[in-house]
């Protein structure tokens, strides 16, 4: 693909109400600046590019008016997604146990499309759904990211990652940052290295035999 | 029909929990699709829908008379406006329409439907 070329593609984003989806994608600011609301469809969508050694990727990121909260979301919200992040709090572990829901209603409708699972607020120091208690995605073969939309802790790599298996697999890098908007909180660097380690380790634990996970 | 919206919107806006006052064990609801019958089956489902608050604004209210002879008539009921959630800047259109049976005086909500109108 020549430098010049970009993909457009849809991301569907998903998750409990309240687990910051709208603040994650708001942090990218040409994103939001170009952010357009339709209202026929109750979704604001925001278009994130990112600059890559395979040219420029524009994920048009479709978030909800809230409606999920209302119990009124529609196929149509999921219909022709080509990814998705399904995102919880780590602070709440309801939010984590209806990641399963989550999932199923995006394969209903999508079937087999790249999907990256993120626990957000890991900024905050009490955290209640430890990385060894995050088994979900290897279930399912998503991918996994501890983030902070307050910090931009992890930001980019959710789409990082989609953006290598749209592309068959390839091994993708950004060639430019993103802007984002500056940090809200700080971060404790020594407390995101030892998640790091523990998300590693739990990648090396075989899975528990059944898909009730002990919260 | 104007003064009963009011009434409904008034508690579920403000005091979900005390829609069992509205509820009863002959009501319908149909919400975005889904059937709940009766009242305890209405308010769990309600009372349980994760959002915290709702800016509401009615756009229209229109009510009619249901005659039937011999029988006090009720009232069926349809309104539209828009709906902010948890402080989202982006208002979701809706619908709703309640038939009202007299009841002793009063009236008592048998069927309600409720949806967004989005495409």
């Amino acid at each position: 693909m020549a430098e010049s070329e970009q993909v457009q593609v849809k991301l569907v984003l998903v998750g409990d109400g309240g687990v910051g989806k709208t603040t994650f994608v708001k942090r990218h600011l040409n994103g939001e600046f170009e952010s357009r609301y339709i209202p026929t469809l109750g979704v604001s969508v925001q278009p994130l590019s990112f600059y890559t050694n395979f040219g420029k990727i524009v994920f048009n990121v479709w978030d909800t008016a809230g409606q999920e909260k209302f119990g009124g979301l529609r196929d149509g919200y999921y219909i022709q997604g080509q990814c998705a992040i399904i995102m919880f709090d780590v602070t709440s572990r309801m939010s984590y146990k209806h990641v399963p829901n989550w999932y199923s209603d995006l394969e209903r409708v999508c079937e087999n499309i790249p999907i990256v699972l993120c626990g957000n607020k890991v900024d905050i120091k009490d955290r209640k759904v430890k990385p060894s208690q995050i088994n979900f995605h290897r279930r399912y073969n998503l991918s996994y990211y501890d983030v902070s939309a307050k910090s931009n802790y992890n930001f980019e790599k959710p789409f990082i990652w989609l953006a290598s298996k749209l592309l068959g697999n390839k091994s993708v890098h950004l060639v430019q940052q993103p802007t984002l908007k500056p940090a809200e909180v700080p971060l404790d660097a020594g407390l995101m290295q030892q998640y790091e380690t523990e998300v590693q380790t739990a990648a090396a634990v075989p899975l528990p035999p059944d898909d009730n996970e002990d919260l | 029909g104007k003064a009963f919206a009011e009434h409904y919107y008034r508690i579920f806006d403000n005091n979900r929990s005390s829609l069992n006052t509205i509820y009863q064990p002959q009501s319908i609801l149909t919400w975005e699709g889904k059937v709940f019958q009766g009242q305890q089956a209405i308010c769990t489902y309600i009372n349980e829908l994760p959002f915290q608050k709702v800016e509401r604004k009615i756009q229209s209210i229109d009510s009619q008379p249901t005659i039937i002879p011999n029988f006090q008539p009720g009232v069926l009921v349809t309104i539209t406006g828009t709906l902010v959630i948890d402080g989202e800047p982006k208002p979701l259109k809706y619908v709703q329409v309640f038939n009202l049976l007299p009841n002793q005086g009063s009236y008592l909500l048998l069927n309600d439907f409720f949806r967004f109108s989005l495409d």
